[in-house]
């Protein structure tokens, strides 16, 4: 999440054609109902015969049923005092539910598209959080050469602040790691021309704010991932490597983070400690909740699609303007991934495998 | 057709969301989908903006719906 000047995803993309569906809870209390007395009578009278042959009936197919597109669940409810298989589907004119099985008849139920009220953007904290100056580093702020890896950066082109995620090398390459949208402007930045910086522009102070000069070059853009700006785009990883030296980027963190990276990346996986050190939110811990996300992502450019990406749920983990944090396990700090998005609670970071293999380089780390 | 009632074998949770996943995102205020824990046992994370009822589970796995809002690489 790169904090830049101009908002950028104030829009909000409700659309007007929403239909309640109050069907979908009656149809579950239905279910509810139906089971608890099922229960009952499976301690005294025999229940309903019909509702017996439809629950074992939607038991046999639902594996099947459930594998079509477009359909969301199954379940058992009545219809006209008679036991029937529900199928619940997404839209309407979902195709091969058959109109029985088994002798019992299907009834299928459209819950969605569902109801969408409003949206409540997540607040931007321009400034670093107390916890990033504790220790007496700012990591917005500007940095003597060799910088260190965690703290603000950006292009020369923009007035944003994203974070650089980590000290990359291929061969005798070395690099500076972070988002194609901190330092690509999301696919519009020119390879061997576009400058990349420390700070991020948006960083300095007063009438320097926004202004770029040499002084805060570290080097240029070296490639970039494209970014796909669709909904049916299967996106992995948003990145970007900025050419630069020893001399001008170190490879551990400020005093106040973790450090050194390791060299040896670890997948992530459900219940991972991890940890990221960034411009914004400085050293923050979590753990992984959730794997083999999907997600749509707002950009200035418009709404992406990633997959295979994790997630880290825990309040301020990051914030706009740690975008290109690197993930790194909080035991060995083994770097995991690369953060590039979040909402409210939660953060969204590329898997780092990904991110270094299509951009030919490893972690320059210990 | 013939068999008696086994229990329902329950397909692995990502090949039920590989297949659900982009259903459940065309739900509008849907954001992301992942796989998630609830109470120790593997679920289908949703996340959403806004209001979104969805149904409480799929393919033999717990839905568990996260008030994200909208998510934005800002």
């Amino acid at each position: 999440m790169a904090e830049k000047q101009r908002s950028k995803h104030g829009g909000s993309d409700h659309r007007g054609r929403l239909r309640r569906l109050s069907g979908l809870v009656v149809v579950l209390a239905l279910l509810a109902g139906l089971a608890s007395a099922l229960a009952a009578a499976a301690a005294g009278p025999p229940g309903p015969p019909d509702l017996a042959q439809a629950i074992s009936a939607k038991d046999r197919h639902a594996g099947k049923l459930l594998a079509r597109a477009g359909v969301l669940g199954t379940g058992v409810g009545l219809e006209s005092g008679r036991a029937v298989v529900v199928v619940l589907t997404a839209r309407e004119g979902v195709s091969g539910i058959p109109d029985q099985l088994d002798g019992v008849r299907v009834v299928v139920r459209v819950t969605g598209p569902i109801r969408a009220l409003g949206t409540t953007a997540p607040g931007a904290t321009v400034a670093p959080s107390p916890e990033a100056k504790r220790g007496g580093t700012n990591p917005a702020s500007y940095f003597g050469r060799p910088v260190p890896i965690g703290v603000s950066t950006g292009n020369a082109d923009e007035c944003l602040a994203g974070t650089i995620g980590a000290r990359v090398k291929n061969g005798s390459g070395v690099y500076a790691l972070s988002n194609n949208h901190v330092y690509a402007e999301e696919n519009g930045g020119t390879v061997g021309a576009t400058v990349i910086t420390q700070p991020g522009l948006y960083d300095l102070k007063g009438r320097n704010r926004c202004q770029y000069s040499g002084d805060y070059s570290l080097g240029r853009l070296a490639a970039f991932v494209p970014i796909n700006f669709s909904t049916s785009a299967q996106n992995v990883v948003d990145a970007a490597i900025g050419a630069t030296t020893d001399a001008s980027l170190g490879n551990a963190t400020p005093p106040n983070g973790y450090g050194t990276p390791s060299s040896t990346t670890a997948t992530a996986a459900l219940n991972m400690a991890v940890e990221k050190y960034g411009r914004t939110t400085g050293l923050t811990t979590g753990s992984v909740c959730l794997t083999n996300v999907t997600v749509n992502v707002g950009y200035t450019s418009g709404v992406a699609r990633f997959v295979d990406q994790f997630g880290v749920c825990k309040a301020n983990f990051s914030q706009a303007g740690d975008s290109g944090s690197l993930i790194v396990t909080a035991e060995g700090d083994h770097p995991v991934g690369l953060l590039f998005a979040g909402g409210s609670g939660v953060t969204f970071a590329n898997p780092i495998d990904a991110v270094l293999s299509d951009l030919h380089v490893s972690v320059d780390g210990s | 057709m013939s068999r008696s009632t086994a229990p329902e074998r329950r397909r692995p949770i990502a090949e039920v969301l590989a297949a659900h996943g982009g259903e459940l995102l065309s739900v509008p205020g849907v954001v992301a989908v992942g796989v998630g824990e609830r109470g120790g046992e593997p679920c289908i994370t949703v996340l959403v903006k806004g209001s979104v009822e969805l149904p409480p589970d799929l393919g033999g796995y717990v839905v568990s719906i996260v008030h994200s809002g909208p998510i934005t690489a800002s």
